[in-house]
């Protein structure tokens, strides 16, 4: 089975390669459904090649990391992955609306089933009811957006779009931002999302996070690009209230990551701070070259994030960073993984996380909005904090129980797809105008500026550059200088033998007693009255309220049949008077 | 002549029992089945070699005798409801096995009755055949949910009886006004005359029909009996209840919308009506716990959909309201089909049964089914959902859109909790498997919605030439006139 899905996830790869230059088209007309003049079709184009390329790439990832675990541990992720995918590739080739709910409804269902083994049945329950919202609203918009335009190519929607009220307009566009924002797990709409990537399947929440949650993005930039024009002077305030809506997330999910224990919940909320910096230089005009940039760098890194912590939960059985620690020693080669990893997460110089936050800060300053730049900063920086505890937490400090101590590397096949994917990042941080190109041939179409090109170790921006390879060759020098000194002072030091007794003094550490640094890392952050804030509130209480308040309607409608023949025709002469009062009329 | 036969020879079934009695234990099953497996093939064999709209006009002793007319969106009718009962039939061959009716050959009688009545229904253009028919399908279907004798069969049963009767009483009430105003029962005659009449009048007929029509197709608020029925009856009666009874009466009733009451705000006030009655029966449904119960406001809340639809007297959307007629048919007969075979093996009605349940194949195709009620794309639910939002945003009625938008998000939750229950961690109960007849049965059933939801345009022009005729008023009357 995962034999199949990985060949034909390299197959797919391998034609989206092999035909990346041609143009492929195919239309059909939809008047034997009775939808006269309605066409729907697929088409290659520079924007879909490149959101395909990040779904074939993460599926062949994902397929070669499942070799590493039991025959028949992921079947039923396999039995629909080639299906989730082939409808992830609808949604981006298609040129029209039809065929885009179509996939992303095909694409809900199939992740409920992958979903279904491994979740709570509330945590079930919570992810489909948002992606049918999602979904349903999707639905509703296209059809009010079908109403004015009269067709569901995207192409025409524009011209359509305007001839609606103003009032449907925004209507439309609140529908639209609603099932987008559910997806990509906007602050207030990511109830569902935390607790879906925890229980998911590992290997299934690396694709989650590193594909589904870009469909939403993908979503964004038809609509917003295509559709309503969102850089004129008619959406100034949607579009300066959609940045704030993706720095707030991006704020809050930050300071929720940083209290989190438990590996996945941290990692998904990172990946809501993370697109909720896409969104904010989304609405931003110059700022889609910061937009495709960086979702194709967090596309690579939670890949390679989510796909490590996978292998370590797969290796030691425990998930939480208050379990784990000392793990340096014993998956040297994870320990790299990661931290090439979070440095990319955090955005830090030399590797790719750097260049494509230069761009989502230089579109930021360009565009003069100091006030959501520096809450971005604020965010980034504040990221640090996370990623320290996460390479903290599970490879550094003591190990937390004597199991750690024995464990071996993690499997080959965990490491193969990590290595191919930190070498890419690795690359763009020393030549970060490698991909700009491609990109720029994405911007065309999207008439925007392109990012300015020369050499491809400059990244160009309209506020300056930076060389990528100077600075790669300057951090490898010190690199190899500290590793010199290291190496020096190692020489010299003991081997010991067992870490765990000397740390504990041979005592057993307890839940009771965790000495693990990790455990406790972020939460003196309490004492800042807006950071206990964020921690102390939810979206589950608004939720909870709402289902409570469905619920005792549905308690009190219920009465209405009541069973009770008698008093139910009541009903029938209440209606009937009503009738003959109205129809009196 | 032959459109007589659909409407005779189930009704003849019954004088000729004793005969097929003499064939064994098996005779009169088999040849019920016999009997509805040559109407069906008689019906395909009609509508593959009709070269017009028009396959057969059949008037005796007009204007007041007997009018049938077969036309393109009647034999649609006639092709899912004798599909619908012939499935439902060789299902029963080997639920018999197990947990046979009492007294058989009368329950075949029963159904047979049912199948005549529920063409009966569609094919009259006269109001007093329909009103024949009315209460041929309203007599058997009571008695075939008070079948069990059992203490809630019997209430069932009862309770059927008495709002029946009602209806009935009310809508041969509007017959005798009719008749007293105009002098004919011919549908088109009185469309004809209609307008002409005194306003007052008019409103009492309207409502006496309103009234008579709207308890027999379940709207809001005149469906307060409805889940008290279901839960009586049967599982395996409720599916010919939700998937051909109520649609025999929704066609009847907007046809006679079509022709006689096609003003502007009744057609407004019927289009929000559907609108309200699916938002109810789906929010009611969102805590009940009993399946029959649950499936029963589902059962209210897609007629209310399909009210809407018809309601719209647009091609277009009356092509959706038989799109969504046919899914929804298909969709409820697979899952009370399945349902009456777990009553009976797990011995339990509540919700908690699919936690029980381990059966991957009833599982795999009830999902199915709830997914093509549900209107996901793929699936048949999905066309005619999509085709009635459209023909609404082109209408201009945001409001309504918004509310079958919300209905169907209500509908979802409960929906996806029983598939979530479907996927409890929890211990199962015993290995369930169908025989292969059931299998076959809820397979062909399965595919068809599978088969529609992705190639719909193998069916499509159908549809639609069967909705411009259901829609077009003008040419039913020449057509009815010229018989005469």
């Amino acid at each position: 089975m995962r034999i199949i899905n990985t060949l034909l996830a390299f197959l797919s790869l391998a034609l989206l390669l092999s035909f990346w230059q041609d143009n492929f088209s195919f239309y059909v007309d939809l008047a034997l459904l009775g939808l006269h003049g309605v066409v729907v079709g697929v088409k290659t184009s520079a924007l879909s090649n490149v959101f395909a390329l990040l779904i074939g790439f993460s599926w062949l990832m994902v397929s070669i990391a499942s070799f590493a675990s039991k025959k028949n541990t992921h079947s039923t992720l396999f039995l629909w992955l080639p299906i989730l995918s082939l409808a992830l590739f609808l949604i981006v080739y298609t040129v029209d609306y039809l065929l885009f709910f179509v996939g992303w409804e095909v694409m809900s269902i199939v992740s409920y089933f992958i979903l279904a083994p491994t979740l709570t049945p509330k945590a079930l329950l919570k992810y489909i009811l948002f992606a049918m919202a999602s979904a349903l609203a999707l639905l509703m918009g296209i059809v009010i957006l079908y109403s004015g335009a009269e067709t569901l190519l995207y192409i025409d929607a524009n011209h359509g779009f305007t001839l609606l009220s103003q009032q449907m307009k925004m209507i439309l566009v609140l529908l639209m931002l609603f099932a987008f924002f559910v997806k990509i797990g906007a602050i207030g709409f990511h109830y569902w999302l935390v607790d879906s990537y925890a229980q998911a399947d590992d290997l299934f929440t690396t694709y989650l996070s590193a594909v589904l949650s870009k469909m939403g993005i993908y979503g964004l930039i038809i609509f917003l690009t295509q559709v309503v024009d969102i850089y004129s002077l008619d959406w100034k305030i949607l579009a300066y209230t959609i940045a704030i809506i993706g720095v707030t997330t991006s704020v809050i999910a930050t300071f929720k990551a940083i209290k989190e224990d438990e590996l996945k919940r941290l990692l998904a909320y990172s990946s809501i701070a993370q697109l909720g910096y896409i969104v904010t230089i989304l609405a931003i005009a110059g700022g889609m070259g910061g937009v495709l940039y960086h979702a194709l760098i967090h596309t690579l890194v939670k890949l390679l994030l989510f796909i490590n912590i996978a292998s370590i939960i797969a290796l030691t059985n425990r998930s939480k960073l208050s379990q784990l620690g000392g793990l340096i020693y014993r998956t040297p080669h994870s320990f790299v993984l990661l931290l090439i990893g979070i440095i990319v997460l955090a955005g830090m110089p030399p590797l790719a996380g750097f260049a494509s936050k230069y761009l989502v800060y230089t579109s930021l300053l360009d565009a003069k909005m100091l006030l959501i730049l520096s809450a971005v900063m604020f965010a980034s920086v504040s990221g640090f904090l996370y990623v320290y505890k996460l390479i903290y937490g599970i490879y550094l400090g003591h190990p937390t129980h004597k199991s750690l101590e024995s464990v071996d590397e993690v499997s080959k096949w965990y490491l193969i797809p990590q290595y191919i994917i930190a070498l890419l990042l690795v690359i763009i941080g020393a030549f970060p105008a490698l991909i700009v190109p491609t990109l720029n041939t994405v911007l065309v179409q999207l008439h925007v500026a392109p990012i300015p090109f020369e050499t491809s170790t400059i990244l160009e921006s309209p506020l300056g550059a930076y060389n990528g390879f100077v600075v790669m060759s300057a951090f490898a020098v010190i690199f190899v200088l500290v590793l010199f000194f290291v190496w020096r002072v190692k020489s010299k030091a003991k081997n010991v033998k067992n870490r765990f007794d000397i740390a504990y003094c041979g005592e057993e550490p307890t839940s009771a007693t965790p000495l693990h640094y990790g455990y406790g890392m972020g939460q003196e952050l309490q004492r800042v009255g807006f950071i206990a804030i964020i921690w102390k509130q939810s979206s589950a209480s608004f939720y909870n309220a709402l289902t409570l308040m469905l619920f005792s309607l549905s308690t009190r409608l219920r009465k209405v049949y009541t069973g009770n023949l008698a008093s139910n025709f009541n009903w029938l002469i209440i209606f009937a008077i009503f009738l003959l009062c109205w129809g009196l009329e | 002549m032959s459109s007589i036969y659909f409407i005779a020879l189930p009704l003849l079934f019954g004088f000729a029992t004793p005969i097929f009695a003499k064939f064994g234990k098996n005779g009169i099953a088999y040849s019920s089945v016999l009997l509805q497996a040559s109407l069906f093939l008689l019906s395909i064999q009609l509508f593959v070699t009709m070269d017009k709209s028009i396959i057969e006009v059949i008037a005796i002793a007009p204007p007041l005798g007997i009018a049938l007319i077969l036309d393109n969106v009647s034999i649609f009718f006639v092709m899912l409801f004798t599909f619908l009962v012939l499935m439902g039939s060789l299902y029963y061959l080997k639920l018999r096995e197990k947990n046979p009716y009492q007294n058989e050959a009368k329950f075949f009688i029963l159904i047979n009755m049912l199948l005549a009545s529920a063409i009966g229904l569609v094919l009259s253009s006269d109001i007093f055949n329909i009103y024949v028919f009315f209460e041929i399908a309203g007599i058997s279907a009571y008695i075939l949910s008070a079948y069990r004798k059992t203490p809630k069969a019997l209430e069932a049963g009862l309770k059927y009886l008495i709002t029946g009767a009602i209806a009935s009483i009310f809508l041969v009430f509007a017959i005798a006004l009719i008749y007293l105003h105009l002098g004919t029962l011919n549908l088109a005659l009185i469309s004809q005359g209609f307008t002409a009449l005194e306003s007052d009048i008019k409103l009492l007929i309207s409502l006496f029909l309103l009234i008579g029509f709207g308890l027999k197709v379940e709207i809001f608020p005149l469906n307060f009996w409805v889940t008290d029925i279901y839960e009586g009856s049967d599982a395996f009666t409720d599916a010919f209840f939700s998937a051909v009874v109520v649609k025999a009466y929704l066609f009847v009733f907007f046809h006679i919308v079509y022709l006689f009451l096609p003003h502007k705000e009744f057609t407004l006030f019927l289009l929000y009506l559907g609108a309200v009655s699916m938002l109810i029966a789906e929010i009611v449904a969102l805590r009940q716990t009993n399946l029959k119960r649950l499936f029963a406001y589902s059962s209210l809340g897609q007629v209310g959909l399909l009210f809407v639809a018809f309601s719209m007297q647009e091609a277009v959307s009356i092509t959706a309201g038989l799109y969504i007629l046919l899914a929804h048919s298909l969709a409820k007969m697979v899952i009370f089909l399945s349902l009456a075979s777990l009553f009976e093996k797990y011995k339990k009605e509540d919700i908690s049964l699919f936690k029980e349940m381990n059966s991957p194949f009833l599982r795999n195709i009830i999902i199915i089914s709830m997914l093509s009620l549900l209107g996901i794309p793929l699936l048949a639910g999905f066309v005619g959902k999509f085709l009635l939002l459209k023909s609404i945003a082109f209408s201009g009625l945001f409001v309504l859109l918004g509310l079958l938008v919300l209905a169907s998000l209500i509908e979802s939750v409960y929906y996806f909790k029983i598939i979530g229950f479907m996927f409890s961690k929890e211990e199962r109960g015993e290995k369930f498997s169908l025989s292969t007849l059931q299998r076959a049965v809820l397979l062909t059933l399965t595919l068809g919605i599978i088969l529609i939801g992705i190639a719909p345009f193998l069916i499509s022009d159908f549809i639609a030439t069967a909705s411009s005729v259901m829609i077009d008023v003008r040419s039913y009357q020449n057509l009815l006139l010229g018989a005469n």
